[in-house]
């Protein structure tokens, strides 16, 4: 994204950040109830890990998706004896996660985009400004 | 409906070089005169070749969003933002130069 317009890059790489981090969020919602037998490892929660690039005074700051990390493979034991996965003792595996938990912070992803649009949008009316000047 | 963008080499930038040859006598000016117009028409034409690949790209990716290939929508929007930038300025610049060579030209000599 070189050129005049560079500083544009980092609400951009930031948009980018949060869309990955709400698609993270999105998959441990709908895998919620993924029920497997004691036989395999549990559906493990995503985690993003966000890393912030360059320095915030050149144009290339912003934050950028460094890796994913999983959560706890063991899953909580659930007695459901009549589920056609149970073992011998009638135990599933049931991921380890808190929804209310993955829901706050799917607010809080979508929040931290909107607002990531938002210093897009002024950067660039404050851009459009300056093409102004002179007319 | 395909967009072409425009291209670097059919536009050649103004030079304040061209404007001293019909017989103009200031030669002690010259020489500021030829290195001020190189470095003017370098960056014109640099800008105009900036936003040349900035449409391009800004071109591909609409391309990606009508067929359902683009997995992010912010991509697009800010190659488009920036392309729709960078016109608004290379047309800004063009304005100012065009401005410039119409008040020399109304110099009477």
């Amino acid at each position: 994204m070189a050129g005049p317009f560079e500083s544009l890059g980092t609400p951009a790489s930031a948009m980018s950040t949060f869309k990955t981090w709400i698609d993270a969020l999105a998959d441990n919602v709908a895998n919620a109830y993924t029920v497997r037998s004691t036989s395999e490892s549990a559906f493990q929660e995503r985690f993003i890990i966000a890393r912030s690039r360059g320095t915030g005074a050149s144009a290339d700051g912003g934050v950028e998706v460094s890796g994913v990390a999983y959560g706890d493979a063991n899953g909580r034991l659930v007695y459901e004896p009549n589920h056609p996965l149970a073992d011998a003792n009638g135990m599933v595996r049931y991921p380890d996660m808190d929804l209310t938990d993955q829901m706050t912070q799917l607010m809080v992803a979508q929040r931290a985009y909107q607002m990531n649009v938002g210093a897009f949008e002024r950067a660039r009316d404050a851009f459009q400004t300056a093409l102004t000047i002179g007319r | 409906m395909a967009i072409t963008p425009i291209r670097a080499s059919s536009i050649t930038p103004i030079n304040l070089e061209l404007l001293k040859q019909p017989g103009m006598a200031g030669s002690p000016a010259t020489a500021t005169g030829n290195e001020m117009g190189a470095s003017f028409g370098k960056a014109v034409s640099g800008a105009i070749e900036h936003l040349g690949s900035m449409q391009s790209s800004a071109d591909g990716l609409a391309q990606r969003a009508a067929t359902g290939d683009l997995q992010s929508v912010q991509d697009y929007m800010v190659a488009s933002t920036d392309a729709q930038l960078t016109t608004q300025l290379t047309v800004a610049v063009r304005n100012k130069a065009v401005e410039a060579f119409q008040e020399i030209m109304r110099m009477q000599v």
